[in-house]
């Protein structure tokens, strides 16, 4: 029992591999694969962000009908680093809604003599000092990006919509999840025997290193060996092995594995967060969780 | 090597696309509606008032006591329908008489009809015959324009105000929207083609035995394209031992097999020999001339001896003439009157299509012989019998003959009629008042009745003959309306258990979609147009016999008998016209000129060397398709001019009309392609060694397939019945169903969020604008076992995919009515009688509700009320009327917000509104899809982003398909299309999918081994929940799947108590009225089995139509009873004591009565 549970026992470490704007790498040590998964699964649907909830339609003539627009404003990510200072909109006290759960925004625009597109950048708050406001994106070159397109408005077309930004998670709808994927890939394990270099000829060598689609091996043409290149780009698709043993050899001149406890996470956020926030934040609320659950076992096991 | 052959390179198989979308632009995909009636509006409709032109009206002589005036004159007025006149726009008058040419879209949404007027200019002449006998004219009247009423008009026909329109969205209109279809009060109406056996063909069948007849050769004779019946003659020959009843006239003395004939109008079998006399044709050497070509066959000669011996009896023309004439339908006359009536027959009835005219007794003494000589020559085993199902042996009528059809009828009774009126005018002594005898709304509602109804033209008994013929255009997918469009149907008992006629022949070709019919009882009856399959229109064959006697054809007048044998028959439209000497040489000098466009193109020649026949045919109906021209086993299509086909200069480009001028490629229909040898793809015809004589080369063999089964990629890798099962789901796709939904109101209609163009196509996509209109989406498809929950059939969908917009749609529905007379849309208050039980204070201020508003069941979207029906206005003003509440509500399952509302005036100029409604749909558990192989299943699952299984590189599928669902149904195409939809993908290219082609699996799986992944598409998966790998690798991969439009929300239903039926006192049938759900007989026999007898009784008494009566016992029937009073009696027998209560069905109790209603008394006898 202990060897199994015990694992769990030991201090897992995060090597930070690469942050970017967007995205972060790193990498998760000696760490069971629940609380790798749970990272994950916290991290797609528990890490609150803002988003709007509410759509109030004045006027819209539009080629897109009332639902529709209100689909898409939902779907705008919306900056969202003090999401902390709000409440969840069913959480709090207020009757219909108060600052404190809820941030409003107007979109009013009509087309006067051309086609319009209506973009994130006319959605404003209706109180400007919010700190909570439509994604900017910024590309690898460190220039703006074209906002997101809401709408085209042609001649003399309007739209009047105001919005109401609440705090949500994941769970509820996926517009609150500040992630677009979470990757998680376990380190790949992979031995290569001694004695693939003599039982292997050298066609059949490149067999090997071409069978991988994913470039892993590499021929060293002077030592005639194989060598791994790049272990990380393995996804375990198993082509070597099943390459080798279509060839008829023994099968342990080559092992494909993982490393069971080792974890690549790489987050790309959607903007509302930083990425490194996400995983800090996954990782609060996964202690919030577990300090919840002990507390509930306690309490039962207090009452058996 | 070919002399006059260019420099230019030979083309690949790659180029002939660029001919294909030439063909595709200049013919669309429903020219074949369009041109069909276009020749109806301009040539038929004249041709049709020329055949009942002449009226003659001859006044009753009035006897005018005083006046001698006129008494001896002989006064006959002449009424002539000349030159036909057809306004070139639909206009429409509006009920304040203003007059205005009206778009499509207007009679859409007003429900008026699209139509035009239609003039005849009428000349009137008063002829006297005078002493002499002879007649003169006294009077001369013309009249320009008769409006004789009004003709649909096809949407983008010639004669559609959308012709000269340069932008279609001008004018409201889609812009992919191909026309072919009419409107008829406001809605959309296809007129489906309608498949029939050719007429003018000679078949030879063999009688199943026992039988009288061995064998029959028989011709349904029309001439050409008139609406007059066809009339049978077929040529029999006996079975072994068999007498012919009744033919003592050669005292039984004949042995052997003899041959009749049956003509229309003659009662009885006539023998061939009498038949042959009676067309001048006296002596046995004559005969035989006729029908042994080959004196030396003796064979045939020995085949034909009985017949002749049957005969001798009558060795005059007149003896067989009154033979035959005392078997008419005169009966017992003179015999010089019985030679007249046979005459008559002979000229008028028999075998028309030769000719109806005086002195074509050899003409048809010919074809009678060609016909036994074909007879003979199937019972002598040198042929087979023919077959019955040959495509080309098929006509097409299309929305034009329709028409036409349709037009003769009705005209017919119109003229009728109006000689009537004018009779009767003339009678009286007044003046002939043309434009009143000409009744305005005969033909215009004649014509509308037939396209609203689709009941085709009534017989002589007043029946409908042809029902479903116009039909409602099915808007659900743009694929669906254009498969409509190109639909065929076959009239033929659908309860008959011949197979046959249902299956696929190797004829249909090219010509007729393989995959596209419907499952069931229209199995292969109905069927669809391949793509690049065009229908004839027909043209005259006078001017092609022209060309052919200057060619040198001999007449069959002037012809010795025995030259026939070593010449070649030339027939055309199925009639034999003379015989040629050299074949070869009129058939390559004919063809030259078809090349050319000299003649038409789509005259058809067919030469059939081994009967040593040639055969034109030049009738509507024809089904044929263009293929590339091959000589010295090239084609003649080469690399320039395939560049002048893509060039954008206007004065290098060549379209498609020049290639057929050029003759690079020409028309073949299904006769003449049998007597070709067509390669299957330009590469064979570099193989020599299987084929050196290729007259022509298949354009593509994609195009064999129809519209629907062009969508389906890689057709060619799935079971064959997988494409069927698609292109049926195909027309179900949600999608964007045209351009201008937003402008329209449809009363059912479906619009796709966000449509995606797939991302693996067939190259023929590109002409059904499916990339512009497209009905689904790229969907990421594992396909797994997950969980469970994707068993039989369904499918596991990603939640999080679905909140971010997933094949969501939206769902219109138009409500509409009209305020007739008495009637006005108002908010009905509370004085209004019969009010509903809905909310009626949606309502605007006009009665009707306005857009954004939130509806749901029940509710009132239209406020209407009506005067009771005698109303005057004298009530109106003292205001003691009552009004009746006649509002609409909406269906009670249904809620959604208002879209739009428009109120405006009809035809009759009456107050009209259509208000449509709008619900989002949003996919759920039990909401059905299906990829483009006949792969469907409903949701049987969400779940979220993070519980769905996940790669390596986080992608999670947005469905999960059961891997159980591609074994048994061998959809591999479902399979290949994931791959290769993998790759292109990657690529950022859209992927080919295009059937026939050498684009191969291992190709594929390269390329996408070559972009990093495993080859054949399988990826390592992490469970969800667990985060632990699954034990295999899952295939995964983009593939196109399609949003059906059975939803659960439109099916779900339940109910515990609810409306009751008036009459039988069960509940109701059916959700949309609240309905019960039927215990049916399997349900009883299920609880007869169990021996459930009380659970029986619940489900079909208590809980249905649960009564009880009271029954007299003295006489067993029922009682009258007080119970309140509990005074029982019963009247006849006058016994208020013994009188029982019985508990039965209400169903049972209405059975007695109305058993009691026709005199039979149903006793109840009680026990106690």
């Amino acid at each position: 029992m202990t060897d199994q549970y015990g694992r769990g026992l030991r201090a897992p470490v995060i090597e930070i591999l690469d942050i970017g704007r967007y995205t972060i790498k790193f990498l998760l040590k000696e760490c069971h694969i629940s609380i790798a998964n749970a990272l994950r699964r916290i991290m797609i649907a528990d890490v609150p962000t803002m988003a709007i909830d509410l759509v109030y339609i004045n006027d819209n003539s539009s080629v897109l009908h009332d639902e529709f627009l209100s689909h898409r404003l939902g779907l705008i990510p919306f900056k969202s680093d003090t999401v902390d200072s709000y409440e969840f909109f069913r959480e709090c006290s207020c009757k219909p809604s108060c600052h404190k759960c809820s941030v409003e925004f107007n979109l009013r625009e009509t087309a006067l003599d051309d086609v319009k597109d209506i973009t994130t950048d006319h959605i404003n708050a209706n109180n400007p000092d919010c700190l909570v406001k439509p994604v900017k994106y910024i590309n690898a070159d460190g220039n703006e990006e074209d906002p997101i397109l809401i709408v085209k408005l042609a001649k003399n077309q309007k739209v009047d919509i105001q919005c109401i930004v609440r705090k949500g998670t994941g769970k509820e709808h996926a517009k609150w999840s500040p992630v677009a994927t979470v990757q998680v890939q376990q380190m790949p394990q992979i031995d290569i025997s001694p004695s693939l270099e003599e039982d292997l000829d050298t066609e059949e060598k490149i067999g090997l290193v071409n069978s991988c689609p994913a470039s892993v091996y590499k021929l060293n043409a002077e030592k005639q060996t194989v060598d791994i290149e790049t272990i990380t780009d393995c996804h375990q698709c198993q082509e070597c092995t099943i390459y080798l043993e279509n060839l008829n050899k023994k099968n342990d001149l080559l092992k494909v594995g993982q490393h069971e406890d080792h974890f690549i996470f790489t987050v790309e956020s959607t903007g509302a967060l930083p990425p490194e926030e996400i995983v800090s934040k996954a990782f609060t609320i996964l202690i919030d969780k577990m300090s919840e659950l002990s507390q509930c076992t306690e309490e039962s096991d207090a009452k058996d | 090597m070919d002399p006059d052959n260019d420099n230019s390179k030979e083309i690949t198989q790659e180029d002939a696309w660029a001919l294909i979308k030439a063909y595709f632009q200049q013919h669309g995909l429903v020219s074949q509606q369009i041109s069909s009636f276009d020749r109806f509006l301009s040539y038929t409709i004249q041709d049709i008032v020329a055949e009942n032109s002449i009226m003659s009206i001859v006044p009753e002589k009035q006897y005018a006591p005083g006046s001698n005036e006129n008494q001896d004159r002989d006064l006959r007025y002449e009424i002539e329908l000349g030159q036909v006149k057809v306004n070139e726009k639909p206009r429409f008058k509006e009920y304040d008489d203003k007059y205005n040419v009206i778009f499509p879209n207007e009679a859409r949404l007003r429900n008026l009809t699209y139509q035009t007027s239609v003039y005849v200019e009428v000349t009137k002449r008063d002829k006297v015959t005078n002493s002499k006998g002879v007649e003169e004219v006294l009077e001369q009247s013309k009249e320009k324009e008769v409006y004789i009423g009004k003709v649909p008009v096809m949407i983008k026909s010639a004669f559609c105000s959308l012709n000269r329109i340069e932008n279609e969205y001008e004018m409201k209109e889609c812009f992919f929207d191909q026309g072919g279809y009419f409107i008829i009060n406001g809605s959309e109406k296809v007129l489906v083609a309608q498949e029939r056996m050719a007429n003018n063909f000679v078949y030879v069948f063999q009688k199943k035995q026992p039988s009288k007849f061995s064998w029959v050769a028989e011709i349904r004779s029309q001439v050409d394209a008139s609406n007059r019946p066809p009339n049978q003659f077929s040529v029999k020959l006996y079975s072994k031992g068999q007498r012919r009843a009744g033919g003592s006239f050669s005292g039984g003395k004949v042995f052997g097999q003899t041959i009749c004939a049956t003509v229309h109008y003659i009662n009885q079998d006539i023998p061939i020999a009498i038949l042959f006399r009676a067309l001048n044709c006296i002596s046995d050497k004559e005969i035989l001339d006729k029908i042994c070509y080959d004196q030396k066959d003796s064979h045939m000669m020995e085949a034909m001896r009985a017949s002749l011996e049957e005969g001798t009896p009558f060795l005059k023309q007149e003896d067989a003439l009154s033979w035959i004439g005392s078997r008419g339908a005169a009966g017992a006359v003179s015999r010089e009157e019985r030679i007249r009536h046979a005459r008559d027959i002979l000229k008028k009835h028999f075998l028309p299509h030769i000719s109806t005219e005086d002195h074509c007794e050899s003409q048809k003494a010919y074809f009678v012989g060609y016909m036994v000589h074909r007879l003979l020559s199937a019972h002598l085993g040198r042929a087979t019998e023919d077959d019955r199902d040959h495509y080309g042996k098929k006509r097409l009528d299309m929305a034009g003959a329709l028409l036409g059809m349709l037009f003769r009828n009705i005209f017919r009774r119109y003229v009728k009629e109006a000689g009537r009126v004018l009779k009767n005018c003339a009678d009286r002594g007044q003046p002939l008042n043309i434009s009143k005898a000409f009744k305005k709304d005969v033909i215009t509602d004649g014509l509308r009745y037939a396209l609203a109804t689709g009941n085709w033209g009534t017989n002589a008994a007043g029946e409908v003959s042809k029902t479903g013929v116009s039909q409602v255009l099915n808007r659900l997918t743009f694929a669906s309306s254009l498969s409509h469009l190109r639909r065929l149907n076959t009239p033929l008992q659908k309860s008959g258990k011949l197979t046959k006629p249902r299956q696929l022949h190797n004829t249909h070709w090219g010509m007729i979609c393989p995959a596209e019919t419907p499952e069931g009882q229209a199995c292969g009856l109905v069927k669809n147009l391949s793509l690049m399959a065009f229908v004839s229109v027909g043209s005259t064959a006078e001017r092609l016999k022209e060309i052919l006697e200057n060619y040198g054809t001999e007449n069959l007048v002037s012809i010795e008998p025995e030259n026939i044998h070593n010449a070649t028959k030339v027939f055309v439209n199925g009639c034999w016209i003379g015989i040629h000497n050299d074949a070869e040489d009129l058939i390559s000098n004919i063809r030259e000129m078809r090349r050319s466009l000299f003649i038409p193109k789509e005259i058809s020649i067919v030469r059939d060397i081994t009967n040593r026949e040639i055969k034109f045919y030049t009738d509507q109906g024809r089904v044929q398709r263009p293929l590339f021209i091959v000589k010295n086993n090239k084609v003649l299509l080469k690399k320039s001019h395939v560049e002048r086909l893509q060039s954008t200069i206007k004065s290098q480009a060549m379209d498609f009309n020049e290639a057929l001028a050029e003759g690079l490629v020409e028309f073949l229909d299904v006769e003449e392609e049998e007597t070709s040898m067509i390669a299957m793809n330009v590469e064979d015809l570099q193989n020599r060694q299987y084929c050196s004589t290729y007259t022509h080369c298949e354009i593509h063999p994609s195009m064999i397939l129809g519209v629907c089964a062009s969508i389906i990629p890689f057709p060619d890798h799935n079971q064959s019945p997988r494409n069927t099962y698609q292109s049926a789901m195909g027309k179900q796709a949600m999608g964007v169903y045209t351009s201008n939904y937003q402008l329209r109101m449809d009363t059912l209609a479906h619009v796709l969020y966000y449509p995606q163009k797939p991302l693996v196509i067939t190259r023929a996509l590109d002409f059904l604008h499916f990339k512009e209109l497209p009905s689904g989406c790229n969907a990421i498809v594992a396909i797994a076992c997950y969980t469970g929950y994707n068993q039989e059939d369904s499918v596991i969908m990603n939640q999080s995919a679905i909140d971010r917009g997933f094949f969501r749609s939206a769902y219109y529905r138009t409500y509409c009515d009209t305020a007739k007379s008495g009637e006005h849309f108002e908010i009905p208050d509370v004085t209004v009688v019969g009010r509903r039980h809905g909310d009626y204070t949606k309502l605007d201020m006009d009665g009707l509700i306005f857009p954004g508003k939130n509806v749901l069941g029940d509710d009132i979207i239209i406020g209407k009320t009506a005067l009771p029906r005698r109303t005057f206005e004298r009530d109106m003003e003292y205001g003691n009327v009552i009004k009746k509440d006649d509002s609409t509500a909406l269906r009670h399952s249904e809620k959604g917000i208002i879209d739009s509302v428009i109120l405006t005036s009809n035809e009759d100029g009456d107050n009209f509104t259509k208000i449509k409604m709008r619900a989002i749909r949003i996919p759920q558990i039990g909401d059905k899809f299906a990829s483009r192989h006949g792969q469907k299943g409903t949701i049987g699952m969400t779940y979220r982003q993070e519980d769905m299984p996940f790669t390596q590189e986080g992608i999670t599928p947005d469905i999960i398909v059961n891997p159980h669902a591609i074994p048994s149904r061998m959809t591999i195409g479902h399979l290949v299309e994931c791959l290769a939809s993998k790759v292109a993908c990657f690529q950022g290219k859209e992927g080919d999918a295009t059937p026939f082609q050498d684009v191969t699996v291992e190709h594929i799986s390269n390329d996408l081994h070559s972009l990093g992944y495993q080859k054949r598409g399988n990826e390592v998966m992490y469970n969800g929940w667990t985060g632990k790998r699954l034990d295999t690798r899952i295939f995964l991969g983009p593939t196109y799947y399609q949003r059906l439009k059975h939803m659960v929300d439109d099916k779900i239903h339940a109910r515990s108590r609810g409306p009751l039926q008036i009459l039988t006192r069960q509940p109701t049938e059916g959700r949309s009225r609240h309905g019960g759900l039927r215990f049916g007989e399997m349900e009883r026999d299920c609880m007869v089995s169990h021996g459930a007898a009380r659970f029986l009784k619940e489900r079909l008494y208590d809980v249905s139509d649960c009564y009880s009566v009271h029954v007299c016992r003295e006489c067993g029937l029922m009682a009258q009873a007080n119970v309140r009073q509990q005074k029982y009696l019963c009247k006849g027998c006058q016994n208020n004591t013994d009188i029982c209560q019985v508990g039965l069905p209400y169903a049972c109790k209405l059975l007695f009565q109305e058993l009691m209603a026709m005199q039979i008394a149903p006793r109840m006898l009680t026990n106690d």
